[in-house]
């Protein structure tokens, strides 16, 4: 039993970075914007997070930190594919290798180090003591409780909004868009830049609030994880909350199985996050072709006023 | 930002003694090049509230670019526009909205996935709801518009997007409204609904530039006509007293004669193509629903109707691209010659060169290849032929096709498919967007080779073209045959009604 409510509880933990960096990712392809240097902004967010957390040792200015370095690498991204109408997926594959070696190169002094500041779990007063949940949904970081309200109130930008419905159409049909007067060019910008202030924090999270060290290359591919888990939502917030749980929980029990010492070697037990998710997107792809919804009609494609 | 306009430029009443109508829109020299093309060239144009000027030109006459310009899209190399006196900053479109300019595009830039409502607030300060809806719902019914607030754009058909795109306009109170070739997708009878409430918007003091190549609808709605060949304006005059013959010639100029090649009856033979009972269905919607067919050698079969009735899927199913799922497709021709409707996306490889595309039917050949080699030489002998005989606007064969008109294009294509001498020749809109001299070369390489002996099957949204061509006409309604004429008995306007899916018995 403490087994799977301790799987739970690491799972929530380890859902909640990913599913930072998917709502992120998901804002920028809503506007029709294909980012897929998410792994190297989270890398950039790791390393910055964590020195400027040793730095100050404060967390919060940490986190923030490396909230900024996520847009500043992101806003390369927006000036090259939206404004010089770069290939995005050529631009984004750029970012993550950028971002891999500046923050190898960056986080050299730092291996090995404790940051000094934290960010403590905050239980929630008499939740908290609630036999079996109270341990598993109440007693995590501010993060960790931000993340619901945050993916629902995504849902309510993009659904309840001026601001979402112009969002929805620059990714959909930026020339429809463009031509009723909506700023595409400002739009998909800012949706590209908070997007990469998304990936940061949740890199930062990682380093700062749950591993408490910076190593090279320690976001282990999740970047790539959460691109494919905005499409295994289905562009909405709230079925890509869903699925970052569910795979954090399956991460968290590769990491549990292995404290228990099944006898299975640990490399076939780490796998398993990956064939989790490559299963759920062959699943999801066929089922994204049989219906009207999901993605973006203009994702991917650069935006040109005075293009045939 | 909803406020209406329509009162700021109020028409004369109806009846009262005319004293000159105020200019609501001048432009003075618009030229506008896209490379070394020169798509306007120091254009003219003034609007008078309450007036309907129609924009008459030939395909690639610039009148879509000089639009684009007055709606902020396009930033003209020269020229100024100025709304009711005062200059509109060029290259943006919320200035042409602000100063209450509003196109209806022909492909409505509309989103799919937005409902009807969601389409018409774009870019107001609303995003829907339940009241935006309401006063989104009473707009449509003011206009004459069927149109349910709440269900998505894909969903409607293209009467109704094109509905859905003048409401957008009506909604913000736009009162320079200007239709591109709005009648390119509609049958005639909703052409003569579309007049109808074109007269009334301008009644009611709006005004309204009207975009189209056919004369008779010229005739039909416009006070103003203004005349655009090879992007100069070569007349800008009222309607009245001018006739088709003066405007044709205007339009085209010298090669105005060229249109008409009245083509004589066929000589029809032997069965070569038989569909029957066929269906087809394509993305779960049924595309074509039990349709019979016969061609003959020595006939050509117009098939008539609104583009999105079943054509696609007509064209690749007697072309025998596509099976039917139901029912059966007989051919007997050893050679089918296609002409597909996305001339670059399904005939040709726009990366490849104009003689690699000629030679994409013959190339494996033995004249032309060996199993690991082609005989390059021979690909170029045969291109310097075709390019000679179909005058492809080319002086190297290995200049890329991509770089082609759409006239340069279609005659690649031509070249390629009728060059073998097919038995059976399927052309999807065949002289859809090309130059007259090309359209006229395409009409009378149909007609020779219908008189050679081959079948022929055209599908086009051009009435007057389809009555001027086939032997025999069939009119394509939801993916059904719901008429069937044959030389001598056209009725113009029955077909024309059937072509909207009315006056089916
Ligand atoms: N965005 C563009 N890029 C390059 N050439 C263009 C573009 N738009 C139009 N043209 C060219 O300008 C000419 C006028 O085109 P257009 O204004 O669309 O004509 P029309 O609407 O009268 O058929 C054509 O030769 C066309 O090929
Ligand atoms: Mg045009």
């Amino acid at each position: 039993m403490t087994f799977w409510l301790n799987s739970v509880s690491v799972g929530i933990v380890l859902g909640t970075p990913l599913a930072y960096a998917a709502l992120g990712e998901l804002i920028a392809e809503r506007a029709g914007v294909m980012n897929l240097g998410v792994e190297g902004m989270m890398l950039i967010g790791a390393v910055v997070g964590f020195i400027v957390t040793v730095r100050t040792q404060n967390a919060v200015l940490g986190m923030a930190g490396a909230g900024v370095a996520g847009a500043a690498l992101a806003s390369v991204h927006a000036v090259m594919t939206v404004g010089l109408r770069v290939n995005q997926i050529v631009m984004g594959l750029t970012l993550t290798i950028l971002g891999a070696g500046l923050s190898a190169y960056l986080g050299a002094g730092y291996a090995g180090r404790r940051p000094g500041g934290e960010i403590n779990a905050i239980p929630i007063p008499v939740l908290s003591q609630l036999p079996v949940v109270g341990s598993i949904l109440f007693n995590h970081d501010v993060f960790v409780y931000a993340v619901p309200f945050i993916a629902i109130g995504i849902w309510l930008l993009i659904y309840r909004t001026r601001f979402g419905l112009w969002l929805r159409a620059a990714g959909e049909q930026p020339g429809a868009a463009d031509a009723s007067g909506v700023p595409v060019f400002l739009i998909r910008y800012l949706a590209v830049i908070v997007g990469g202030g998304f990936a940061g924090l949740a890199g930062a999270y990682f380093s700062v609030v749950y591993t408490r060290a910076w190593a090279e290359g320690m976001t282990g591919g999740r970047g790539w994880i959460a691109i494919a888990l905005v499409i295994f939502g289905t562009w909405n917030p709230i079925v890509v909350l869903v699925g970052a749980l569910i795979f954090g929980f399956v991460d968290g029990l590769n990491f549990q199985l292995q404290s228990v010492g099944v006898p299975v070697s640990s490399h076939l037990l780490a796998m398993m996050p990956y064939v989790f998710t490559l299963v759920v997107l062959i699943i999801t792809w066929t089922r994204l072709r049989r219906r009207r919804v999901g993605m973006p009609e203009g994702l991917g494609l650069p935006y040109e006023r005075e293009a045939r | 930002m909803l406020t209406s306009r329509a009162t700021a430029g109020a028409a004369p009443e109806p009846g009262a003694t005319s004293e000159p109508a105020a200019t609501v829109l001048e432009v003075r020299g618009i030229t506008k090049s896209f490379g070394d093309r020169v798509a306007n060239d120091h254009v003219d144009l003034t609007l008078k509230a309450g007036e309907i000027r129609a924009l008459l030109g030939e395909n690639g006459a610039g009148k879509t670019t000089l639009i684009s310009v007055l709606c902020g899209q396009y930033r003209p190399d020269a020229g100024t526009v100025a709304v009711r006196g005062r200059p509109l900053p060029p290259g943006s479109p919320r200035a042409a909205l602000a100063a209450g300019i509003g196109v209806v595009h022909q492909d409505f830039r509309l989103v799919p996935r937005f409902t009807v409502t969601e389409n018409v607030v774009l870019g107001t300060d609303s995003w829907g709801g339940r009241k935006v809806e309401q006063k989104v719902a009473e707009h449509a019914a003011a206009a004459g518009f069927q149109l349910d607030p709440g269900a998505p754009a894909w969903s409607l058909s293209v009467g109704e997007l094109q509905q859905l795109a003048i409401l957008k306009l009506l909604y913000r109170g736009l009162d320079i409204l200007i239709l591109d070739e709005p009648t390119a997708v509609l049958s005639p009878p909703q052409a003569a609904e579309l007049f109808n409430s074109m007269r009334k918007l301008a009644d009611g003091g709006r005004s309204i530039i009207f975009i189209t190549h056919r004369l008779r609808e010229v005739i039909a709605v416009a006070d103003e006509v203004t005349i655009l060949r090879h992007g100069k304006v070569v007349a800008d005059r009222e309607v009245a007293g001018l006739d088709a013959l003066q405007m044709s010639v205007l339009m085209i100029g010298s090669d105005a004669a060229a249109r008409h090649t009245a083509s004589r009856a066929g000589n029809p033979g032997e069965v070569v193509l038989k569909l029957e009972s066929a269906t087809v269905e394509g993305r779960g919607v049924r595309a074509l629903d039990r349709v019979g067919l016969e061609v003959r050698r020595g006939e050509i079969v117009g098939v008539a109707g609104i583009s999105g009735n079943g054509q696609n899927a007509l064209a690749e199913l007697a072309a025998g691209i596509v099976r039917p799922m139901a029912g059966s497709r007989t051919c007997i021709a050893s050679a089918v010659a296609y002409i597909p409707e996305a001339r670059m996306e399904r005939g040709l490889v726009g990366a490849m060169s104009v003689s690699e595309n000629l030679s994409l039917r013959q190339y494996r050949r033995p004249t032309m290849s060996h199993p690991l080699w082609i005989w390059s030489h021979r690909m170029t002998s045969l291109a310097r032929r075709l390019i000679e005989a179909f005058s492809i606007p080319v002086k190297n064969p290995d200049s890329r096709v991509a770089d082609l008109s759409g006239g340069g294009l279609q005659r690649v294509l031509l070249a390629r498919e009728l060059d073998e001498q097919p038995d059976l020749i399927i052309a999807a809109q065949p002289t859809r967007g090309l130059d007259v001299a090309s359209s006229a070369m395409v009409r009378s390489q149909l007609v020779g080779h219908r008189d050679r002996g081959a079948g022929v099957v055209v599908i086009s949204e051009d009435l007057d073209e389809i009555l001027e061509l086939s032997d025999r006409v069939l009119v394509l309604f939801k993916g059904a045959v719901v008429g069937e004429y044959s030389r001598g008995s056209f009725d113009r306007a029955e077909i024309g009604l059937r072509m909207g899916g009315e006056g089916t018995d």
